[in-house]
């Protein structure tokens, strides 16, 4: 219950955060990639923002010796750069770069109900799951 | 937008995070995979969007 209830806290301020600084309007977000155009560079004040806050607070919260909410960490521990990683990163920057979501913004867009976040996210789902499948057979070296 | 979601959906598990994941989470962990994951989309949706662009379709 604890445990629900932060995530459903930290989910909250996070489509907050999301939906102040703009990063659910998809044109905004073109605008942002679109440095051989009319390049509108204020989102990278979000991405820039976000780091300020966790860079520092992450290393505090590492230091908590009791944890409150788990009984262990979860941190990634995996740090080799494998052609997968390159590979989904390419695939996904293209998908943003057409659309204007990643998926956070896009599922948080879900709430307005409107045609084209919809369809982002069940297609996202639909790739999520299309590479379960995948992995399955092939089993990618993450 | 439906291919657009596929290609997200298929890109981000395959690569292992998005640009919350890698971008501020990762990058906060000074994550040498996730600052190339960073530059790696933040490189290829650039290009994508130069693509749609030159193509015709974007004023």
């Amino acid at each position: 219950m604890k445990k629900n209830l932060a995530a459903g806290t930290v989910g909250f301020l996070f489509a907050l955060g999301l939906g102040i600084s703009g990063m659910t309007d998809p044109q905004k977000v073109l605008s942002f990639l679109d440095i051989f155009g009319k390049w509108d560079l204020s989102l990278a004040f979000v991405m820039i923002g976000a780091i300020l806050v966790h860079l520092p607070l992450y290393r505090v919260i590492r230091r908590q010796r009791s944890l409150r909410l788990c009984s262990e960490w979860h941190i990634p521990e995996n740090s080799k750069i494998t052609p997968s990683l390159m590979m989904g990163a390419m695939i996904f920057g293209m998908g943003w770069g057409l659309a204007g979501y990643c998926p956070g913004p896009g599922i948080t867009s879900v709430a307005t109900l409107d045609s084209r976040p919809l369809v982002f996210v069940a297609a996202m789902i639909l790739g999520m799951s299309l590479f379960k499948v995948l992995d399955r057979k092939i089993g990618f070296k993450r | 937008v439906g291919f657009a979601g596929l290609l997200v959906g298929f890109g981000t598990t395959l690569g292992s995070g998005c640009t919350s994941g890698h971008g501020v989470c990762g990058l906060s962990r000074l994550s040498p995979r996730s600052l190339i994951a960073t530059l790696i989309f933040m490189g290829s949706g650039i290009l994508t969007v130069a693509a749609v662009r030159m193509s015709g379709i974007l004023p």
